[in-house]
């Protein structure tokens, strides 16, 4: 058996991975255009970095590696500028949100490769029902235990991604009640979760030879958990966000895991496995209430809001901002927290306000553009 | 005894009226089994079968009565194809607005060319090339919406038919008051193009105001707004009538206003559904019926004449759509599935055909032998190319799939 050997890379560079919609400007339902959007882009600037994902109405930008917030935040700009320009002249809206607001599941087309085709068989309308769209964060650390246990470290500080990027409250056509409803897509999948309590690569490396020779998973991509170490890329990888509306705002999330991973290993606290008693239900909080919601702290055991807690751990990232330059990114969160102002509050209002949803969407990709 | 009835007794148009529903419902259905034809291709033959040239349960007299659903089939279709006509994508790519332009320019001069060619008078080609310019938008329409085709080529063919079928409303609706220039003198014709087509305009952006004003009353609720659009259509259907104007270039433009000049987004893009499927299928029907087949029985220049137009509209359209497609960055695949999808002539081009014997009988009578055996042809073929070009483009959705989905459209 082939060890699962943990790529070195460079502790605490950064990319993204943010899942796009197409949607149509005549109708604002997802449109089935990724195929032929990507052969227009083949020709431009950031062609490699725009992949199809698992059904024709989804595609996926892809960041370069970098130091900081500032480079992260103009490549992703460029990107949009590039995928949009060329969105513009084939006529499909393209926007951010972690679900389609009134899309039907049953109606999705599943993009023609070998994996997605070998996906759709092995889950059925889970696969279809999957058409959501989330932004994964890689930060690089330098060897596999630092991996193993961020992952863990990272655990208790979910919800605030959830709060943070929560862009899905409206899902099959109605409220759903939830700031983020992508989640309990995800959940469905029997590998979703969280990674098991280990604590070397050593460990982690015999656990998924094991999963491997059990026939349960293939590849590490078949762990669908909410935060997962990234072995070829030698990072961790965070995929509980969704797509946030603006690039601005992916970039900000990313600047924040790159803050607290600094904070992390620089503290290097003592592990509990209690964190993981009150796991499910403060992502579910957090997913359900957003900011609002109460969090359960088996560890020190006071209970806060998701924004009291963001407000408190802003405040003790100072030095790692200062060092990685990411004061703008600490700015921006305190004022999105102290004015609860997430995507899903956005889209919210846009519904109070233009009445419909088709006009929500309109007014997404609008958003997604400027 | 004195309670039953008398018998035989002869169909009542109401008892006929279904029957063409049932039929065709049912035709529609063995056609779209066969994997080979789409439902509308079942429509067209049941109507060709029960109408004046089949078994005659459709009788002319019937068809004129039933004028009234069609033109109301047509001006749901057409609003429905205004509304496709986004012009700000137009502008965003001047490919496609190339393709449109040159497609239809290309099929109107060659078909013009070729009935100067075999000695047709100009105004009569004119009138013939502008009718063959057409792509049907109930074929176009109905065949997506059956295959539930959506994707690039699909949005490309429906705009390409938008595109060909406002140029040639406008052009025909100026065109047709010159029939009648030997009556009336050239002054009174331009007047009366300019009155048609005005008006007709006018008709259009008045009903589209008109909606605003209900939408905002109504607000953004589905049902209530699908009845608003109904009953518009309705409106401007008769506003146009007790006009004398064009009935198709009134309600095409109330669907580019729609589309285009909602600023503030009141209006919503519904789907008409169950309601519309009720009227294509009468209008199918009735189409198929209207079909005569006499321009073949009258000998071989007429036979001639009518495949001659049939090869350079096909060949204009094809054309067109290939030598245009690298600036809207096409595939030559694509492309070639577009020019295919474009085939059908049909509804708008019967309303067209009508509108000539409205005006000037001597002269429909002799461009309807050309005009109604290339309908005949390319309605009976059309709707097969773009059922193929749309399956073979991969944007439709599996039966399967159709089959679970609860979707009314």
């Amino acid at each position: 058996m082939v060890e699962l050997s943990f790529t070195r890379s460079t502790e605490l560079s950064m990319g993204v991975e943010l899942e796009l919609q197409l949607v149509s400007l005549y109708h604002q339902n997802l449109a089935m255009e990724a195929a032929d959007l990507l052969r227009r882009l083949e020709a431009g600037p950031h062609a490699g970095a725009v992949k199809p994902e698992i059904t024709q109405a989804m595609i996926e930008l892809n960041s370069g590696i970098h130091g900081g917030f500032e480079s992260l935040r103009a490549e992703l700009q460029s990107m949009r500028d590039t995928v949009a320009d060329a969105a513009r002249a084939a006529h499909v809206g393209v926007c951010g949100g972690g679900t389609h607001p009134f899309q039907r599941w049953n109606e999705q087309r599943i993009f023609p490769t070998e994996r997605f085709a070998s996906v759709s068989e092995q889950y059925g309308y889970l696969a279809k029902q999957f058409t959501v769209f989330g932004q994964h964060v890689h930060i690089g650390v330098a060897n596999g235990d630092d991996a193993i246990y961020l992952c863990h470290a990272l655990a208790r500080f979910i919800p605030h991604f959830i709060a943070l990027s929560a862009s899905s409250p409206y899902y099959q056509g109605v409220d759903t009640a939830f700031d983020c409803a992508r989640l309990q897509a995800v959940s469905a999948f029997p590998l979703s979760g969280t990674p098991p309590w280990l604590h070397t690569w050593e460990e982690f490396d015999a656990y998924y030879q094991r999963m491997v020779q059990l026939g349960i998973v293939r590849s590490m991509k078949d762990f669908y958990w909410d935060i997962r170490p990234k072995p070829e890329y030698g990072t961790i990888e965070l995929r509980i966000c969704d797509t946030p509306l603006t690039v601005q705002r992916a970039a900000e999330l990313a600047g924040y895991l790159q803050m607290l991973v600094r904070a992390l290993l620089a503290e290097r606290k003592p592990l509990s496995r209690d964190v993981y008693l009150a796991y499910t239900v403060n992502r579910f909080r957090a997913a359900r209430y957003g900011f609002d919601a109460r969090l359960i702290d088996p560890v020190g055991a006071a209970e806060t809001t998701v924004a009291e807690d963001i407000l408190a751990t802003l405040d003790e990232l100072g030095p790692h901002a200062a060092a990685l330059g990411g004061e703008p990114v600490l700015a921006s969160l305190r004022r999105q927290v102290e004015a609860h102002d997430n995507d899903a509050a956005w889209l919210r209002a846009r519904m109070a306000e233009l009445g419909s949803l088709p006009d929500v969407v309109h007014a997404q990709v609008l958003r997604w553009q400027d | 005894m004195y309670f039953l009835p008398n018998f035989p007794q002869k169909l009542t148009d109401f008892a006929i009226f279904g029957l063409i529903l049932l039929t065709g419902l049912l035709a529609g259905e063995l056609a779209k089994r066969s994997r080979l034809l789409p439902a509308v291709s079942g429509y067209i033959l049941i109507g060709l079968a029960i109408g004046p040239s089949g078994l005659n349960l459709l009788t002319a007299p019937l068809l004129d009565d039933a004028r009234l659903f069609i033109d109301i089939a047509l001006g749901l279709i057409l609003f429905d194809l205004g509304r496709h006509l986004d012009i700000p994508w137009l502008r965003n790519d001047r490919g496609l607005l190339l393709m449109a332009l040159g497609e239809n320019l290309l099929s109107f001069a060659l078909v013009f060319a070729a009935l100067l060619v075999v000695d047709l008078e100009p105004l009569s080609a004119a009138l013939i090339a502008t009718i063959a310019m057409t792509t049907s938008p109930a074929v176009v329409m109905l065949v997506a919406s059956d295959l539930r085709a959506e994707g690039p080529v699909t949005r490309r063919t429906l705009t390409l038919v938008a595109v060909s079928n406002i140029l040639a409303l406008v052009i025909f609706t100026a065109l047709i008051p010159w029939t009648q220039r030997q009556d009336v003198g050239i002054a009174l014709a331009s007047w009366h193009s300019l009155y048609r087509l005005g008006g007709s305009l006018l008709i259009g952006y008045l009903a589209f105001l008109l909606s605003l004003l209900a939408a905002r009353l109504l607000g953004k609720r589905e049902s209530s707004q699908f009845l608003l659009f109904v009953s518009m259509v309705i409106i401007a259907i008769s506003a146009a009538r007790a006009f004398n104007l064009s009935v198709m270039l009134s309600l095409m433009s109330f669907g580019v206003c729609a589309r285009n000049l909602d600023r503030q987004r009141r209006l919503m893009t519904i789907e008409f559904g169950y309601v519309a499927r009720l009227f294509w299928i009468l209008l199918f029907v009735m189409t198929g019926a209207y079909f005569r087949l006499d321009g073949f029985t009258s000998g071989a220049a007429a036979i001639f004449v009518v495949l001659l137009v049939i090869a350079v509209r096909q060949l204009g359209k094809t054309a067109g759509v290939l030598l245009w497609r690298k600036p809207g960055q096409l595939t030559a695949r694509q492309a070639g599935l577009i020019a295919l999808a474009i085939t059908p002539i049909g509804g708008v081009a019967l309303g067209m055909s009508r509108t000539i014997t409205d005006f000037n009988a001597g002269l429909g009578g002799q461009l309807s032998l050309v005009a109604m055996a290339v309908l005949t042809v390319l309605d009976l073929l059309g709707p097969i190319a773009t059922h193929h070009a749309l399956r073979l483009s991969g944007e439709t959705l599996s039966e399967e799939a159709q089959a679970g989905s609860n979707h009314h459209g």
